[in-house]
This record gives structure tokens, sequence and C-alpha cells, in this order.
């Protein structure tokens, strides 16, 4: 255990653990867009800026806090007049390349930020917070994301292996910026500019998910003999065949869901 | 949880306001903010329990769409432009306007009309009778609850009919009407009396959710509740279960019932109403041997082409069983027994602001005795379909003005093609409204109205329970709007007129026999009144007689039948086979969902996406015959107009007829198909239960007019 | 032994949509309920015309199949009480959940961005209070229950149970045929 200050507050914090972390736990609010507690921190938003003084020091210094581990005695202000000028300078950047975004909207009017001095930019961009990159890699597991420079100077970008990638989407609804898209026609689910099949429901034939994640899930699960019938269903007919089998309707059959009778 | 604060949190109680049954409420406000709300839970009314529509006040009371100031016609009328003004001048618009009109034609130019005024509805109308006009209307006067109550009164004395006992009955008997959608309080407790064995028998043309409890339904064919009733008579009466000593002691003109029923054989029943002669012996059974029996009933009744026939037709059955003011049966209130002047009967209507001269002028007054005369039994006003008549005619005087509170007309009025016209003739309207509704868009000045979280009332009305009263209170303001109440006492000052000088003033007024004004009372929450049954062994009943009028003496004065009868609808495939060729269907505008009260709820989103469209159902039959499927988007036509619909195909309807729900705006509104040409003797209803209509595929042509 | 079972009593449920709405307004969501009810009827069972309606949520299983396909550590766990509990702020979105649930009960909500799932409203239980649903319930359709007071409840009634939630069918009699 170690101890510091938080805005004037005196907080006990784990060693190692990040000043978002500890400023969280005592319930103090820091705006983040890159962060996500099941990922490791990357410090790419810059959102999360704040000032430190190290252990006796006067001279402050910015960090982000989403990756900046809690240092003995060490004071840390998440609001001072430096910090929102930081914090507001960064909103207005990321206002502008993603100025459809719902998220950066939300955090732009926490800070009081209403417009951009810089270009709007029309198209969806990636602000390069590799969020994508990690859920990919740190909780699918596919790995099928990098963030890559490609040469000196130029902004890094996101570069995809087609054969990692099993097309779950879940690098697509965590983007801030609605820059991965994925669209779902024709029984395909076209993620990446790559295509990939998709299972349908066996009762009404809609799509779900594409059949590489399926496979994924029932690796993971080793379901596949515990379903019974309702396997191949989307989860709305999953739901009425567990209702006809309440009721005993004819229609839906399937082996049974329920753990007891009562009777 | 108790009322009081935690952490930043502040919990207040108050009462709901969007239906009838003003449930208690537990409000969680937050910075000003109302940010929860769920029933009370130590409330002895609803018990926590609260509907969909109630919960769902926080996305009406912050809803984008609402009006927060003052808004006046800045283009054509209905042209959708407007200038936001202050309260101040719109007031002063107003009162210069009705002040005018009112000085050059007379102040029955001026039309006022309202809604369902759940809650202020004699404090409305006791301000339009110190301006001095006759003409105001509501359509839910003879279209809804007026009617029932009348009988009620003409035959027991009072509004016993409004209240079943649900508590300590066996037997429940719905008639025409949809607890789960329109009276929440009831439902829960006709479901608990249901998990306790008592029986219940349901009476409509639709298989509804409640329906689906019965044990037993009784199917009938829209507009045909008085065979329905008199066939039941007639089966208590000959297979002599009524209850004899009660019949003796507590009623009069029982032989005359007597023969009149015997013109009711099950046979005959069965033939009008379709429903088969054994259920009816049936449920005539066990109404009668499962006692203490209730009946709850509404509007279904109150729509037909006899409306006081019918629902005196009901009321033998309570009268002649003695389930009358007994525990589990209909009871009379314990309001005004208890000492408390309820709103009804504590004389807010002020009717004698309005001088005899005056009065002779409301339209309808000759015709409609029971509505709009001193007759009436309940607060009287004006006729619709009079008022429409004289909009159009200009006789027997001019209409100029019209100045309506909470009310959606052009949706909720029968004949809309031919109104919309009429309404846009007027010189001046002003409209109160949460919302630009199809009413408010042509109107000249628009006041942004309050919610129930916004304004104090006392919830005394007797439809909301017949033995406590419930608080509701002002938790917070919007923008600049105000609740009715508020406005009436506002624009009474700028028309030089002496009304209540604010609501507060008002409130105080109406608990001064419950404690030191308003916000104290108010503070303790729902105050409930012993009840005392049999309150008819003290005083007897208060009819001339002093005793249950089976015959109606008073009826036969104003020249009807003094004995509950049947009328066969006037648009029906009986009353004109060939019409019926044309429009095969028979049409009731009886649906409701859930989520909606009449015109209200279709903008909240938590409540639109339970009901998204204007569904209705068409028996498998009927449907292959016309060649429509589910989900087909379909016509329907009537000699009067033609609406839009979405078709689905389900067994809760039979072959012969479709129910639609009212309250749709544009294209989707039903009121394109009825009509006020056909008009109820007495109380002057004009019939939605039994209309004809026809219909088919969108796709062979939309929708025209 | 559950500390927390959900009854619901089919034939009580009077389709009102509150407990759908108070789930709504509880969880701060503009729609996709984490409770839903459903309409199944009208139809003939023979000559009799039934119409039932019926609860769609979470049953919270014993050994659920979302706790095993989750990719992240603790983002959906089964608690002491046997809850089920999805945790919004460790969830990436891989919407596994929702493609493997047998019963169909988490939903991807488009509004929200989040998954969702019936929780209990376990804040409410334990600070004393029922779940909203329950709380709201019209038809007194909901309850909830300590395990024994639902074999009391459920003793010689047909009913069926999966994980924490409990069916009870056929308590209300209906004699007569509505054809």
């Amino acid at each position: 255990m170690l101890e510091l200050v938080i805005d004037g507050q005196a907080v006990r914090a784990e060693e190692g653990a990040t000043i978002l972390g500890v400023a969280r736990d005592a319930g103090i609010y820091i705006p983040t867009l890159c962060h996500h507690d099941a990922l490791s921190p990357s410090g790419a938003c810059r959102l999360c800026i704040v000032e430190i003084y190290p252990q006796g020091s006067k001279l402050p210094s910015m960090t982000t806090a989403c990756n900046f581990p809690v240092k003995e005695e060490m004071e840390v202000r998440t609001s001072s007049q430096k910090v929102l000028e930081a914090r507001r300078l960064r909103a207005r950047v990321l206002l502008a390349k993603g100025p459809e975004s719902r998220a950066i909207q939300e955090i732009a009017a926490e800070l009081g930020v209403e417009t951009t001095p810089f270009t709007l930019e029309t198209d969806k961009t990636c602000i390069r917070c590799s969020l994508c990159v990690r859920v990919c890699r740190e909780a699918i597991g596919a790995d099928a994301l990098k963030l890559i420079t490609r040469s000196e100077g130029a902004e890094p970008h996101v570069e995809v292996s087609p054969n990692n990638c099993i097309g779950c989407g879940s690098c697509s609804l965590l983007c801030p910026t609605g820059f991965i898209k994925m669209e779902e026609a024709g029984g395909q689910r076209i993620i990446w500019d790559t295509a990939f099949e998709m299972k349908r429901c066996s009762h009404c034939s809609s799509y779900t998910t594409s059949e590489a994640h399926w496979k994924y899930i029932e690796e993971k699960t080793g379901t596949s003999s515990e379903f019974g019938t309702v396997r191949d269903m989307c989860p709305v007919c999953r739901r009425d065949a567990v209702s006809a089998e309440l009721l005993d309707l004819p229609e839906h059959f399937t082996t049974s869901l329920f753990t007891s009778d009562f009777d | 949880m108790a009322v009081g604060k935690k952490d930043d949190l502040t919990i207040e109680k108050t009462a709901c306001q969007h239906c009838h049954m003003s449930c208690d409420v537990l409000a969680y406000i937050k910075e000003g903010r109302v940010i929860k709300v769920e029933g009370d839970p130590d409330s002895p009314h609803n018990k926590g329990m609260m509907c969909g529509k109630g919960l769902a006040i926080t996305q009406l009371t912050y809803h984008p769409d609402r009006i927060h100031y003052p808004l006046k016609r800045a283009g054509d009328r209905g042209e959708g432009k407007w200038a936001r003004i202050s309260w101040d001048e719109a007031l002063g618009e107003i009162a210069s306007n009705l002040n005018r009109i009112k000085e050059t034609y007379g102040p029955e130019a001026v039309v006022f009309g309202h809604g369902t005024c759940r809650g202020w509805f004699p404090i409305y109308v006791g301000f339009i009778n110190t301006f001095g006009s006759p003409n105001w209307y509501e359509p839910g006067m003879a279209q809804c609850f007026f009617p029932r109550c009348t009988s009620s009164v003409l035959t027991f004395g009072g509004e016993v009919m409004e209240h079943a006992d649900h508590d300590h009955t066996n037997c429940v008997l719905v008639w025409a009407s949809n607890p789960p959608n329109c009276w929440p309080v009831k439902a829960m407790r006709i479901m608990e009396a249901k998990a306790r064995g008592a029986k219940l028998i349901v009476a409509d043309p639709i298989f509804t959710p409640i329906a689906s409890k019965a044990d037993l339904f009784l199917q009938l064919r829209p507009g045909t509740d008085a065979a329905l009733a008199l066939g039941m008579v007639s089966v208590i009466i000959a297979e002599e279960l009524y209850d004899k000593r009660f019949v003796e002691k507590w009623t009069i003109g029982f032989d005359k019932l007597r023969k009149r029923a015997d013109e009711y054989p099950l046979s005959r029943v069965e033939a009008i109403t379709q429903v088969p002669a054994e259920k009816i012996q049936k449920a005539a059974r066990l109404y009668a041997n499962n006692g203490p029996s209730c009946i709850t009933q509404c509007v279904g009744i109150d729509q037909v082409i006899d409306t006081i026939q019918t629902s005196r037709a009901i009321c033998m059955l309570p009268a002649i069983t003695g389930n009358v003011d007994i525990p589990g049966g209909n009871v009379f209130d314990m309001l005004l027994p208890a000492g408390f002047p309820d709103q009804w009967r504590d004389n807010y209507e002020r009717r004698e602001a309005i001088p005899d001269e005056v009065l002779e002028k409301r339209l309808g007054f000759e015709k409609y005795p029971l509505l709009c005369g001193n007759d009436a039994l309940l607060t009287p006003g004006a006729h619709i379909p009079s008022i429409i008549d004289c909009m159009e005619t200009g006789k027997p005087y001019p209409l100029k003005a019209l100045y309506i509170h909470g009310s959606n007309p052009l949706v909720q009025m029968a004949d809309h093609n031919r109104i919309k016209g009429l309404f846009l003739k007027m010189d001046f309207i002003s409209v109160a409204d949460l919302f630009l509704t199809e009413t408010a868009e042509i109107a000249d000045i628009v006041l942004p109205a309050a919610t129930w979280l916004e304004w104090d009332n006392v919830k005394d009305s007797f439809q909301q329970s017949y033995d406590s009263i419930g608080f509701q209170r002002k938790l917070v303001r919007i923008g600049e709007c105000k609740s009715d109440i508020t406005i009436f006492c506002e624009l009474s000052e700028k028309l030089g007129l002496d009304y209540w000088k604010s609501e507060k003033e008002l409130m105080d007024h109406r608990v001064r026999t419950l404690g030191n004004g308003f916000d104290e009372v108010a503070k303790r929450g729902r105050i409930t009144f012993p009840m005392v049954y049999r309150k008819h062994e003290r005083k007897g009943f208060n009819t001339p007689s002093g005793k249950i009028e089976l015959f109606s003496k008073r009826l036969g004065e104003l020249g009807e039948d003094p004995l509950p009868s049947y009328t066969e609808s006037p648009e029906s495939p009986f009353s004109q086979p060939e019409l019926a060729k044309e429009y095969p269907l028979i049409l009731t505008t009886g649906g409701r969902k859930p989520v909606y009260r009449h015109s209200e709820g279709r903008r909240i989103p938590w409540l639109r996406q339970m009901a998204l469209r204007q569904e209705v159902a068409i028996h498998p039959e009927t449907a292959s015959l016309f060649e429509i499927e589910d989900g087909d988007e379909i016509v329907l036509e009537s000699p009067r107009g033609q609406m839009k619909a979405i078709a689905f195909i389900s067994h809760e309807t039979r072959k012969e007829w479709i129910q639609v729900e009212p309250g749709w705006e544009g294209e989707w509104n039903v009121n394109r198909l009825t009509t006020q040409q056909y008009c109820a003797p007495l109380v002057g209803t004009y019939p939605m239960r039994g209309l004809l209509c026809s219909i088919r595929k969108a796709t062979q042509g939309g929708v025209r007019g | 032994m559950a500390k927390y079972n959900f009854l619901f009593e089919v034939d009580r449920c009077v389709y009102c949509h509150a407990c759908e709405i108070a789930c709504m307004q509880e969880n701060e969501l503009p729609s996709h309920p984490w409770t839903r009810v459903v309409q199944a009827g009208p139809r003939y069972k023979g000559k009799i015309l039934a119409l039932d309606f019926l609860q769609q949520r979470c049953v919270h299983c014993e050994d659920p199949f979302c706790v095993r396909v989750c990719p992240v550590d603790g983002a959906i766990e089964r608690n002491e009480d046997g809850i089920v509990l999805l945790y919004h702020n460790l969830c990436i979105l891989c919407q596994a959940c929702v493609n493997v649930c047998p019963y169909g009960a988490l939903e991807f909500n488009p509004d929200k961005n989040i998954i969702g799932k019936c929780n209990f409203c376990l804040d409410r239980l334990r600070e004393g209070h029922k779940p909203s649903c329950v709380h709201t319930c019209m038809g007194r359709a909901l309850e909830v229950l300590g395990e024994e007071e639902l074999e009391l409840r459920v003793a010689g009634k047909k009913a069926k149970k999966a994980g924490l939630i409990t069916y009870l069918l056929n308590t209300i009699s209906r004699e007569c045929d509505h054809h």
C-alpha cells in the first residue's frame, strides 16, 4: 500500500495501480475515450491527461492517467486549469476527426467544447486509439489487427490479417468514431472488406453471426451436444421456443430446457 | 422506500394523473429533475403497482417536442408557423378575443372544450359558467361516463355502478370494459380476487386479455349490450334466482320488469347478440348464485344507440340480486358520507352562474334534457353534434370561437372530415396542450400546459376510488408551462371575472375539512375513509321513491321507456341490409392499448415501441374472404370516409366485426369513418359500437380524402 | 438453496407491458428492456380459445453458457446467490453470449451500445426492495421468493423451472369454452 494525494484528497492505493484506477475508486471522474476496463491501457486518446507532482517536487508534469502507475506521496491534480485546457485542445482535435461520434461529442460537451477550429474530416476516421487492436488481440484472441506505421513521420494505421479475423464485430462496436464499418447483406457480414458467411436461423431464416464466430463460440463452450434443436435458432426464435415448450405448443419442439417440472 | 433523502436523491410522494385511477407514486428527484417514478408500495390504493403509461411520465415531462412557451400563429391557419409570445400577451389576446365575441354575438358564441379533465372537470366547468357560455363540450360526456352514471343515479340515486368492491367479491362481471388497459387498479384487484377463487365473467365483442382469464366469456355483437343484460335478467327472474326479500323491500316496479324481461327470451337474445343461449343462462346463474357479485363496466355501453336504456338494463342485475352496497357488490362511495365534499358535490361547477335565459340557448337543451338541461343529473353541458350542426348552419346563432384545454377533437371526435372543415372556419381558436397536436396545429394561440409532475391537485374524483382520496403535488417546473387551473385563474383576471385567484387558493379550499392548507394535508399522503356498507338501511336510496327504481317514473315523464329496453343500432346488417351489402362488416371503435390513453402517449418512446402502429384484428375467415394477409396495409371504408390500418389475423374478433382503436392521428384515424348523424335519446350519444364498414388491401388504391 | 427466485404465474399476467417499461426506467434504457412479455394466441386448444402471456428473460442458469463463452474474465459471472451478472465496463460487445444463450435472453441494445440482460435489480434487492418489474406488476403475476416459499407456492400445481425462474401454469381455472 502506498499513499498519495489526488485533488487534495489523501488516498491509499495498491502498488502498480494506475492513476485512473485509483482516482475512480476514490470517486474522482477522469474522462476517457480509448480506455476499456478489460483491456490494457494505451494512453492514445490523451483525454485522461492529469498534472502530477512527484514526491516533494514543486515541478509539475503532465501524463495520461490510464497508464501511469501511482507513486508514493505523489500529488495528482485532475481538474486544474492546465489539465482542462489540455483536455479541451485534445477534444477539439478529436471533434474534427470524428464530428459524428456520439462518444466524442459527449466528452467534448462535458468539457464545454462546442466547436473545433480544425478542419472537419467528413468521412468517419480512425483516431488511432487502438481499441480494435487491443480487443482483437487481448480479449478475442484472434490477433487479426495491428497498428503499423508505414513510413517514418506518417501516422500509424490499422492493418488487418483476413485469415485471423473471425468477423465477430467487437472492433466495430467498440470503435468510438464508426470508422470500422460492419455491414450485413445477402447472408454475408462484411467487415474490413472481408465477407463472412453467416449462420442462419433454422426457424425464421434470419441471420445471426458469422459462421467463423459461431465456430469460435462452440469451441470455447463445448456446447454442441447440450443445445438440442435450439442450437441453430436465432435468439428470438429460441425465446419463442422456450415459451412454446412452456405452453405445450406443438410447433417449435425441443429438448427440454427446463431443469425441473415440480409435477 | 420511505419518503425522504438518500444520497443526493429526494423522494417525494405524489399521485399519477395519466388515467382516472390516480395511483399513489414515489418520485425520485435528483438535482431538481424527476429521474424515476414508481408506485408507492405503502399505498392502500395501488400497493406499489403502476402501469406503463404512468411510469413513462419522465419521458412525457421532459419530452423534447413539448411546448414550453405560449405560441401565436405567425402564418396562415394550420401552416405551422409560430411566434413565441409572453403569457401576458397570450392571455391578453385570448381575453380580448373572447370578450369581443361575447359582446358582439353573446357568450354562447364562444364554445369551450375539454378532454377527460382528470381531476379538474367541475373546476373548468365553473370557469366556463363564470364566463357565461352555455356551450361547453367534452367528447367523453355523452360518449362516455355520463350515460352510465346518469342511469345509475336514475335507478339507485347514486353512482353505485361505477364502484365494484373487488376485495370482497365472489364474482366479477366485467362489462364492455378493459381494466388492464384502462383501469389498472381495478385490474389488479380483479386478478387478486380471481387468484382468491372468485369467478370472472366478461362481456365484450373482443377476446381481450381480461376475457382470456374469464370463467365465462360472452362475445356479443357490438352494440347489443342491452339485449344481453335483459336476457340475463329474464333468466334470473324466470329461475327465481333474484333476492326476493331485497326486491320486495328496496325496489319498485319489479312486476313490470318481469313482464319486460318476458319479452327477452333467450332464443331472441341469442339471435340479437350472437351469444349462445346456454352461455347467457350460465352467466346469469353464476352472477346470481355465486354472490356477492359485482359489475365493472365502462365506455362500451356508453357508445350505443340507446345509452340510457343499455346501462339501465345492466343496473337491473345488482338491483334484483341485492348486490347493492354490500361487501363484494357494487357500492356507493364514502367521500360525502365521511364528510368530505369532493369536487363533484361541492359546487365548483357554479351552476347558478348561468342565467336561465342563457342556459336555454345551450345547444341540445331541448332535445337532450339529461345531458344539457336542468334535468341533467350530473354536470350538464352542450351536445356535440348540435354544436357541429350549429357551426355548419349558423343556426340558431353563430359560433365564433373555440377555447380548448387538454383535448384533441380532430382526432377524438366522430366524423373527422366534416368537423375539421368547420373548425377551420372559426374566428378564433385557442388550445392548451402539452404538444402541437392535430387540433393545436389549427389554433391561433397555443398555451403550454403542465404534466402531473408540475402542479398540485386533490385526487378526489369518485372514479379513482370509492373510499379514499390522493394528492398530486408540484415537484418540477418545465419552461413556462402552467397547469390548466392556473391558466383559468390568470385568464379570469384578464377577462375581468370573479373566479379563483390562484391554484393555491383553490387547493387550500378543497382540503379545508382535512387540515390546514394543501401543502400540509398533501404531505401526509392518501387519506382513506372507513367503509360503511348498506347505507340505504339508514337513509333509503336517493331516488324520488327512496327505493331502487326498476321502473323509472322520471324516464316516463321525459317521454322515454320507464323500463329498460333494447334498440337495434341504426346502422347494422339488420337495420340497413342494403347498406350492409356495400359495407358488410360491423365496426366498433372500442380498441384500447395498455400503453395509450385516448390520443395520448404515442409520442413517448417507451410507450410507442410497445404498439408501433394502428393494427386491426381481422378474423381468419374474414381475412381470407377479403384476401388479406397478416401484416398487410389495409383501407377501411364507411359511408363517411376512409382510413388506413395494418391487418393482423386473429381469433380475438369474430368474423362479422372488427374493432379499431381510436386516438391515432392522420390517415390512421378511425374517426374518419364514424358519424354524428345518429343520436341516442335524452343524452344524445352518437353510437360508435356497431356501425358499418368495408375493408380492402391498400394496394387496391390508397386512402382518399 | 437459492435466496432469490422469480415466480411467474402465467395466468395472472394481463399483458400491460408495465414490467418492460419499469425495467427500461430502472436501467436507463431507451429501448430493449431486459424482460419482455409476449402474447401466445388467441389459439384454439380443442374447443377452448386460449390466450396466454409469457415473460421472456434471463433465467440465471446454474451453468450458464454465457459465462463459459465470455472471453473476458469476470465480465459475466454467477454470484453467490446464483444471479448471473454482466458488468458493462468489462464487456467488449463480441456478442458471443447473445449467440450462445439457449434462452435467447441476452440482446445487443443498439441505442445504448451495450449487451442487455436481467440482473434481478440486484441493487434494489440489496436495499430490501423488489425488482422494478415485480414491484409494478399489475396482475401480481411476478414475485421474488426464497426457496421454501417457492416450494410452498408451487406444491401440487403445474410448474416448470429453469434456473432461478419458475413458471406456474394453469393456476386460474377456466371452466368454460369460449367457442
